[in-house]
């Protein structure tokens, strides 16, 4: 099966249009194709779900905690790369938090990422031999019958910021949640 | 056997003080139900993917796929911004 990985960008588009084309791609993870994810990428979508606009569009029609869960489903059936496996690459020119999403296809895998950050991702087209992808693009190489097609990019541009999440509180929490899923499957091979 | 979601309400000894140090002088517990993480678990283990977005386009935050997108993306600077300045504070 195809392992692709999914920037936090359209997992959240997901939540926010739920029948839209980033939707289809999200719920066609562990279907059509092997979502590949680290805990910072699960840290990072947790942490936008706080994001205050987001926040009160979700409250508003009070479904915050379905978001959330949204977030933790996928990462329970995602293949989670552990954070010890992720090389410390720089190769994204202006936003070095996104080198996270390179290390994981790296690290899992995944020769395919999938984002909506036109200007320091999809730009490239491929890093370090990973192929990088819009939603509609991706949605129609797995042959997704798709929403009404509306565009799904855009042109924002991110802040540059340094290093990975070592030290977020929120991404402990992630990598507590990584370990507690591996000790949980353990003892699930074992009975 | 599937998983049933991955976040923890029930953390070991070793990952206790963390948890305590993450909660910035709060009941850990109080922590993670205010970040809704307990009912997260919940509602993951209990419902798949799809289920969970069609309850939530039932609701409908109704925006475009551009919209979301536009969105997202600033939620993600918002995102990235805030861990660079709380790693600053540390």
């Amino acid at each position: 099966m195809l392992r692709a990985v999914i920037d936090t960008n359209v997992v959240i588009s997901a939540v926010l249009s739920a029948f839209g084309t980033p939707a289809e791609v999200v719920r066609a993870a562990g279907v059509e194709f092997k979502l590949v994810w680290s805990a910072g990428i699960v840290a990072e979508s947790l942490r936008v779900l706080a994001y205050e606009k987001v926040a009160r569009r979700l409250g508003a029609v009070g479904k915050t905690e379905e978001a959330r869960a949204t977030v933790a489903r996928l990462a329970a059936g995602a293949d989670m790369v552990p954070q010890e496996y992720l090389p410390r690459i720089r190769v994204v020119e202006g936003d070095p938090s996104d080198d996270l999403l390179i290390a994981t296809a790296l690290a899992g895998g995944a020769r395919v990422l999938v984002t909506g950050d036109r200007r320091h991702l999809l730009s490239r087209g491929e890093l370090l031999g990973v192929r990088i992808v819009n939603a509609a693009a991706f949605a129609a190489e797995l042959g997704l019958p798709g929403a009404p097609r509306r565009k799904g990019t855009d042109d924002s541009v991110h802040e540059p910021v340094s290093g990975y999440a070592d030290e977020d509180p929120v991404m402990e929490l992630a990598l507590e949640a990584q370990r507690w899923a591996r000790a949980k499957a353990r003892r699930a091979r074992r009975a | 056997m599937a998983k049933q979601g991955i976040i923890p309400v029930r953390v070991s000894g070793a990952d206790r003080a963390a948890l305590k140090a993450a909660a910035g002088g709060r009941p850990v517990s109080t922590w993670l139900r205010d970040l809704g993480l307990a009912e997260a678990k919940r509602l993951a283990s209990t419902k798949t993917v799809g289920e969970l977005l069609d309850s939530i386009g039932r609701a409908g935050p109704g925006m475009t796929d551009e919209e979301a997108m536009e969105l997202a993306l600033e939620g993600q600077r918002w995102a990235r911004a805030q861990l660079r300045r709380d790693r600053k504070r540390k």
